[in-house]
């Protein structure tokens, strides 16, 4: 697995659509693994760092392997948008579960928030992917910086880009998210 | 949703947007001025720079935090029965609901007064209300429940349940008070409202400690303990429903609750399936849907402790999802709760450490072993597998506390042994020397074992030597596993006596480390107050080397230096002397040789020849002896090391014999220093030293600062040595001298009889310790005014002396009791013949020569005030001037001896100088009579001052001292 994930790294990075295909289920298992055991949300956890959730998953899947630079921007790119499907999976099931709750119980209006925060969430999701037709470099800003909470001097380095345009196009993406929720 | 602008628009736009985004925040808006050349591209800035951007607020915080948060705010919404809401006003809504709540149940209404809802959860509504009442206000909890409704069979089922439930009457348990269905069905309860916060919370927010909160959860312990016997099961423990007061006194609510809800959803078909499975608070057999029983109990009191102490709940970390995890619940245990923080890579600044007060290894290790057990054994998805009951599970922690072996452990002989060794650890002294090397792995005992692996280097053994002892213990260890050997239960004195048998059997072929193994085995048994074992191992390990070509010259002085310490005790000083001479000069020859520098075991043997000496009466070479090892230690640089505690034990017992008190205090003051601090206060030599400084501080009547220290020496001997230990006998005795000095005269009795009793127990022959005992209770009942038991008692004492041969000094120094019991019979001549016997007989400086002196000065003094007494006419010995004048000059020697001996302040150096005194007075007034001389006022006042200071004491008020003080009475009234 650790052998052809390089492999396809540097194939997805030629462009090979069929190497993305099957990178990003590997990537997309892996973090999930993760995700889910921190995540076992009827559970209270400490507080985890997406950071250190999605290197965990770097180096479970490529190891102490050294990758050429633009290997690693798109396994961190695609670790975010894995990371952006579970957690709206995530968020999903956990409505789901609210819900369920209700049959018992009238919801506070705690509950009621905190729903609403997973609603919002699950609505930027929506909203990314109105965002996704027009300027698919936002997203992954997004991705990047909101769902795999890297900071922004890491996402400079993976996107390529300055952190001066990292902020720039971070108030681009959330003005353009917001016309997009407001609608 | 829709951002409708086109893709081709948007990259007109960007570029205009980069420019103004480049821009300070603040000025953006008015730089977008220099586009309104373009009105369709600034109107389109310009909404862009509008847009709301509070709802993305949260995209400034990474997404996992948000789950984070989310599930904090999730859990900190759980039920909060009866947790105190802040007196804020109510909301609307909050308003309404309580009024609904008033109009749902008219019933509740006139009993009580819903004050506000203070939370909901899956189960209802809970409020708090206040108990309308003329008397007193008081506040409940009332719970509704939004299950539904009931049927009419359900509701009888439900009363009857909730008597069951009102007659629970536990300090833990809240108070069921009233319960019922509403007048639309719907069933509610009424509890007793407790001001407490969750315990979960509870703990973290108060930083307690592993052990302060096992004793939160022994207090749930015991509150199941008690449902449980009232065939009551909670069924819905979790921290929620264990609330903690101020007071820290654990309260469970909604006790039994969950039961009658169960059974109302099983009425309700539809819903069931729907349930939703918290396995965070779920027992297997719940989640499987079979029979709930009070093991239920225990496996959610387990899951609840596994939390508290971890900080994780258990199965956690196993899988995601809510089915998987109930498989994994119902099949296998959860992850050792030591190990789970490491496990799932909590980092080490997490609050789950800083709330415990432990660092992460810190709390691993607390966890590792019993408690890692006892909440396996509690989570056993088995029903059968848990523990039986409360009481067993209580006994398991409780156990814990004590250093003493769980239940839960499997009974190998490695857990065994460790748990002998922490509670008995510093008490078997060298014991822990010898199972160090079977255990050399544990890290506890990691520094003995290096003192073993020092010590063999320096015996020159080889090194390979000291790693085969160490196989060979590890094969003891095997063999004594009771899995293997089929024992139940492994003693301390088992494996010694297996290690014996393997040291015999299996190192023949090995004498050098055979030789030091049995040493050390005979030390041990010496440690263990096993005299008799000691001498034979040791000897059997001198004769092994005596059989050697070439043996090794360290360890024979070593065992010979054992070997005479073992005949010191019992009692065979000339062979002992020999190999204390033989074991100095192999030492003096290593010395010599300079392959050797000096070492403890030199000193060591100059203690045991000390107390030899000291033994034989030659204190002043005892003295040296001791110094000399004092300074060997000293110059070793092991200043702390044990045997120099030994050293100023010995020299301290000296000193207080040569009356030298201060230095004695401070040298046994320091001695249990250094003691406590090398090998702790949990060891019999520790107790030894503090009932000697006990022995020291009753000799200078501190009797208020000995009795602590004999108590303590008594109460840690309880804790370490066996039922009827000889050892138990010191500090009886002393604790008995003490009630007595302290005129606690019955109280004393009891303490003497215990001791008696002790030692009639642990020894079948008769022995001077029990001749001890026979006097101390004839001395007890003389006073308390039984004048023929303590008659019956001196007679015991006496076939005591005469069947151990003790020699005559030794019966001469019990003579004078046999004296004073004779005065207060009123057999006078009698009384005068044993002080006689005892003057000549006794050395003439020692303390029971000048006790003898100062009774019989006082038997004079006695017979001369009673001259015209019948009593006194038909004893045949009148009392001259002259006998008062010899009288005087016994009283006056007695007292110089005695304020050698005694600190000046003592009662009997007192009683000596009211004796004087009085003889005195006696004299000046039948001079007076001769020659009219005037009475010496300075002899009067000197006696009634000493009289006022002996009248304080209580014992005084009893026996033969009375009676002193009664004469001093009439004298000073004529």
């Amino acid at each position: 697995m650790i052998e052809n994930i390089t492999q396809l790294l540097s194939d997805v990075n030629k462009g090979d659509e069929k190497a993305m295909e099957s990178l990003f289920p590997a990537i997309y298992k892996e973090l999930r693994q993760i995700a889910h055991r921190q995540l076992g949300k009827v559970w209270s956890v400490d507080t985890i760092c997406t950071t250190v959730l999605v290197n965990e998953a770097y180096l479970k899947l490529v190891g102490s392997k050294k990758l050429e630079s633009n290997d690693r921007s798109h396994f961190f790119a695609i670790a975010a948008k894995a990371m952006r499907q579970i957690l709206i999976n995530y968020s999903k099931q956990k409505q789901t579960l609210k819900r369920g709750l209700e049959w018992q119980a009238t919801a506070s209006i705690d509950e009621l928030s905190v729903n609403s925060k997973l609603e919002q969430i699950i609505s930027i999701d929506e909203a990314l992917r109105e965002l996704e037709s027009l300027d698919p470099d936002l997203v992954k800003l997004v991705e990047l910086r909101f769902f795999a909470g890297l900071n922004e001097q890491e996402t400079a380095k993976i996107l390529n880009i300055s952190e001066r345009s990292v902020r720039r196009n971070w108030q681009k993406a959330k003005a353009l998210l917001a016309r997009a929720l407001s609608t | 949703m829709a951002i409708g602008i086109s893709k081709s628009r948007w990259l007109e736009i960007q570029t205009a947007l980069d420019d103004v985004l480049e821009q300070p925040q603040s000025e953006q808006l008015n730089y977008i001025e220099k586009y309104r050349d373009d009105m369709s591209l600034y109107l389109e800035l310009k909404q862009l720079l509008d847009e709301d951007l509070s709802q993305l607020n949260l995209l400034e915080e990474s997404a996992l935090d948000l789950f984070n948060q989310e599930s904090i705010s999730v859990e900190s919404n759980r039920e909060k029965t009866g947790e105190p809401e802040k007196e804020s006003a109510l909301t609307l809504e909050e308003q309404s609901a309580i009024v609904t709540a008033t109009q749902r149940f008219p019933n509740l209404g006139k009993k009580y007064q819903i004050v506000e809802e203070v939370g909901c959860g899956g189960m209802g509504k809970v409020y708090k209300a206040r108990l309308l009442s003329d008397s007193f206000e008081k506040l409940v909890a009332i719970k509704i429940l939004t299950t539904g409704k009931s049927s009419e069979h359900l509701v009888q089922r439900f009363e009857k349940e909730q008597k069951l439930l009102a007659r629970l009457e536990h300090p833990n348990i809240a108070r069921l008070l009233d319960g019922g269905i509403s007048c639309d069905q719907t069933p509610f309860f009424v509890m007793e409202y407790i001001e407490g916060e969750p315990i979960d919370s509870y703990c973290d927010n108060n930083q307690l400690s592993i052990k302060s909160r096992l004793r939160l959860i022994l207090q749930i312990v015991d509150a199941l303990d008690y449902a449980h016997k009232n065939l009551v099961v909670h069924r819905d423990i979790k921290p929620s429903n264990i609330l903690v007061t101020s007071e820290g006194k654990v309260r469970l609510v909604d006790f039994g609750i969950a039961k009658l809800i169960d059974e109302e959803k099983e009425q309700q078909l539809t819903q069931t399936g729907n349930q939703i499975l918290t396995p965070g608070y779920a027992a297997p057999e719940q989640l499987l849907d079979q029979p709930i029983t009070t093991a239920t109990d225990t496996y959610l009191l387990g899951l609840v402790t596994y939390q508290l102490l971890t900080g994780r709940q258990a199965f956690q970390d196993l899988a995601g999802s809510l089915l998987e995890v109930a498989q994994i619940m119902c099949s296998e245990p959860p992850t050792k709760p030591s190990v789970i923080n490491e496990k799932v890579g909590i980092c080490e600044n997490s609050k789950i450490f800083q709330s415990r007060q432990a660092t992460p290894t810190q709390l691993k290790n607390t966890l590792q072993g019993d408690l890692d057990a006892i909440i396996l054994k509690s989570l056993n998805a088995k029903v059968q597998d848990r523990y039986s009951s409360m009481t067993a599970l209580r006994s398991d922690i409780e156990a814990y506390f004590e250093n003493r072996p769980i239940s839960a452990q499997q009974l190998t002989f490695v857990y065994q042994s460790k748990k002998y060794l922490k509670r008995h650890w510093k008490g078997v002294g060298s014991l822990v020397l010898f199972v160090a090397m079977l255990a050399a792995y544990t890290t506890t005992l990691k520094i003995q074992s290096e003192k073993i692996q020092a010590a063999l280097a320096q015996s020159n053994l080889e090194k390979n030597k000291a790693q085969k002892i160490s196989d060979f213990m590890l094969d003891i260890f095997k063999a004594a596993d009771p899995n293997i050997s089929g024992l139940n239960k492994i003693t301390a004195d088992e494996l010694l006596q297996k290690g014996h048998q393997k040291i015999l059997n299996e190192l023949d072929s090995a004498p050098l480390i055979q030789a030091h193994m049995l040493t050390n085995l005979g030390e041990i048994y010496f440690s263990q107050g096993e005299l008799d074992k000691s001498t034979k191992l040791l000897e059997e390990a001198l004769e092994k080397q005596r059989l050697q070509s070439r043996p090794d010259s360290f360890t024979l002085a070593h065992t010979l230096t054992n070997l005479g310490v073992s005949y010191v005790n019992s009692n065979k000083l000339s062979e002992a002397q020999n190999l204390f001479d033989e074991s100095l000069r192999l030492h003096q020859a290593l010395l010599d040789d300079g392959e050797n520098k000096l070492t403890i075991e030199y000193a060591e043997a100059h203690i045991a020849l000390a107390q030899l000496k000291r033994k034989q009466g030659n204190t002043k070479e005892s003295l040296q002896l001791y110094q000399k090892a004092i300074d060997t230690i000293n110059q070793v640089g092991e200043e702390e090391h044990e045997q120099m505690a030994v050293a100023l034990n010995g020299l301290a017992s000296i000193q207080q014999d040569r009356g030298e008190f201060n230095a004695a205090l401070e040298n046994m003051k320091k001695a249990i220093r250094i003691h406590e601090k090398v090998l702790g206060s949990e060891h019999t030599y520790f107790t030894i030293y503090l009932n000697n400084l006990s022995i020291l501080l009753i000799s200078m009547e501190r009797f208020d600062e000995a009795l602590v220290h004999s108590k303590r020496a008594y109460q840690i001997q309880q804790n370490i040595l066996p039922n009827n230990h000889p050892y138990f006998s010191a500090p009886l005795r002393s604790l008995g001298k003490i009630s007595h000095a302290r005129g606690e005269l019955s109280k004393a009795r009891e303490y003497f009889l215990e001791a008696l009793d002790n030692n009639l127990k642990s020894s079948s022959k008769n022995n001077f310790i029990r001749a001890v005992l026979y006097a101390r209770l004839g001395q007890v009942s003389q006073d308390l005014g039984a004048l023929e038991i303590a008659d019956d008692y001196y007679q015991k004492m006496l076939n005591v002396y005469q069947d151990v041969a003790a020699g005559e000094r030794v019966v001469s120094r019990s003579l004078h009791l046999l004296a004073k019991l004779a005065l207060l019979n009123g057999e006078l001549s009698k009384a005068r013949s044993y002080y006689q016997n005892a003057i000549e007989s006794l050395p003439d400086n020692g303390i029971y020569f000048a006790i003898s002196q100062l009774g019989y000065a006082q038997l004079i003094l006695y017979l001369s005030a009673k001259q015209d007494d019948s009593i006194a006419k038909t004893t045949n010995f009148v009392s001259t001037k002259q006998a008062l004048s010899e009288a005087q000059e016994m009283v006056t020697n007695a007292m110089t001896i005695l304020m050698q001996k005694l600190p000046a302040s003592h009662s009997l150096i007192a009683e000596a100088k009211l004796t004087n005194g009085l003889l005195n007075q006696h004299l000046s007034i039948r001079k007076q009579a001769e020659e009219t001389r005037v009475p010496d006022k300075h002899n009067s006042k000197s006696i009634v001052e000493t009289y006022k200071q002996l009248s304080k004491l209580s014992v005084y008020q009893y026996g033969h001292r009375r009676l002193l003080l009664d004469l001093a009475r009439e004298i000073i009234e004529k």
